[in-house]
């Protein structure tokens, strides 16, 4: 599948995005004619993005500071202003209480999914621009966002500079987010890009004359049809995608020399890679000796792997590598390996560091 | 199921009370409306 393929087929698999635009879509009804409707259509669509992802999440706050700021600016009469603003964020307020609740329920902690943000405490440098990855049809695309902004500041239409804000803060959000390592990659929210971009170039289009705005009205659909007719298009053109070149080196790098260390040892060696870090070495293939690990724990994989020689493979806690679990359950764990069970340093390799980990004596 | 009935269920009766107000022009009621469930205690 080419990229710009994988893209699309994101696009229409992720609910995410749907719901996204219909709230967008709402956002824009509501501010243009006030009507009832449009504000339970967007209260639905940010209490379902509250549920969906973190980069839903702080995108809807973009949104969320829009409608208050609406609200409470033309939002006719105080008890008016009171009721529209208790209709249209009561939903999200509620679905995050109730997302809280399950963690709590569940994890045993209501902030249970915040704690690796929390403790991870966002380090990394900032990276800039060119870790979007942007694609020239998503500049194009931010660009028309920015046309719209403009255009509706000029034409005192507050839809069309809202959609055109939402569409240039997609990109915003994105590198807000990678910028601090938050993000595994900005594709889920530019993929929204585009589809913005039209909607608000379409809503700016709707108060200018005939002839303007048919020409204003090409731009997007132009954009679109070259976005699918020329693939080449969709290439990055700031930043390399190395994900997977990295993830070969690794692979070699990393893997192999691990292998060869604890066969040496045992041949019922096993060892558990954590993280998702692991995920993307390890490219989802069954191997005799390597286990992936999300949410690794010491009691069941001696219970599992009774009598096995076992060792852990942990990534240097930097950027959102900090944020694995294996690092928040066990702190420092990198540095001076866990408190109750014994682990003997195995060597580094790379940015991995191999553990072995020994019975405690009872 | 029980769970969705909970929250979903629970939640979708409290705001339509509120949308029945604001429908209504009744803005000053639309917040004494979150308190159904308290009436239902």
């Amino acid at each position: 599948m080419s990229y710009s393929g994988w893209r699309a087929f994101q696009f229409f698999a992720n609910p995410f995005h749907w719901e996204k635009d219909r709230g967008t879509y709402a956002l824009a009804q509501w501010v243009a004619r006030r009507r009832l409707r449009a504000l339970v259509y967007l209260a639905a669509a940010s209490s379902l993005l509250v549920l969906t992802n973190l980069e839903g999440a702080v995108w809807l706050a973009l949104a969320v500071v829009l409608v208050t700021a609406d609200i409470l600016l033309f939002g006719g009469s105080p008890a008016k202003k009171e009721a529209s603003l208790i209709l249209a964020l009561f939903p999200m307020l509620y679905a995050i209480g109730v997302w809280m609740l399950l963690n709590w329920l569940i994890m045993g902690d209501a902030l249970y999914f915040v704690r690796s943000l929390l403790r991870s405490g966002w380090r990394g440098p900032p990276a800039g621009w060119a870790r979007l990855e942007l694609t020239l049809p998503e500049f194009a695309a931010g660009g028309l966002g920015i046309l719209a902004l403009a255009l509706g500041a000029l034409l005192r239409d507050r839809a069309a500079a809202a959609l055109g804000l939402l569409a240039v803060g997609a990109p915003g959000v994105a590198l807000f987010l990678v910028d601090r390592d938050l993000l595994w990659g900005p594709v889920p929210l530019l993929l929204c890009l585009l589809p913005l971009a039209c909607m608000a170039v379409g809503r700016a289009a709707g108060s200018m004359p005939r002839a303007a705005a048919a020409v204003l009205c090409a731009l997007p659909l132009g954009l679109t049809a070259a976005t699918l007719a020329v693939p080449s298009l969709s290439a990055p053109r700031l930043g390399p995608r190395n994900d997977y070149g990295l993830a070969v080196t690794e692979r070699a790098l990393v893997l192999d020399p691990v292998r060869q260390y604890v066969l040496r040892q045992s041949p019922f060696a096993k060892v558990f890679v954590c993280g998702y870090d692991g995920l993307r070495v390890l490219g989802g293939r069954p191997d005799p000796e390597f286990l992936h690990s999300l949410d690794f724990s010491f009691g069941k994989a001696m219970t599992d792997y009774y009598g096995c020689p076992l060792y852990l493979l942990v990534h240097r806690p930097e950027g959102r590598s900090g944020m694995e679990s294996i690092h928040w359950k066990f702190p420092g764990i990198f540095d001076a390996g866990a408190r109750n069970t014994l682990i003997v340093l195995g060597g580094d390799h790379g940015n991995w560091r191999l553990f072995e980990i020994v019975l405690p004596e009872k | 199921m029980g769970a969705f009935c909970l929250f979903a269920g629970n939640f979708v009766f409290v705001y339509t009370g509120a949308l029945g107000c604001y429908r209504r022009g009744y803005f000053d009621l639309v917040k004494y409306a979150l308190l159904t469930p308290v009436y239902w205690c």
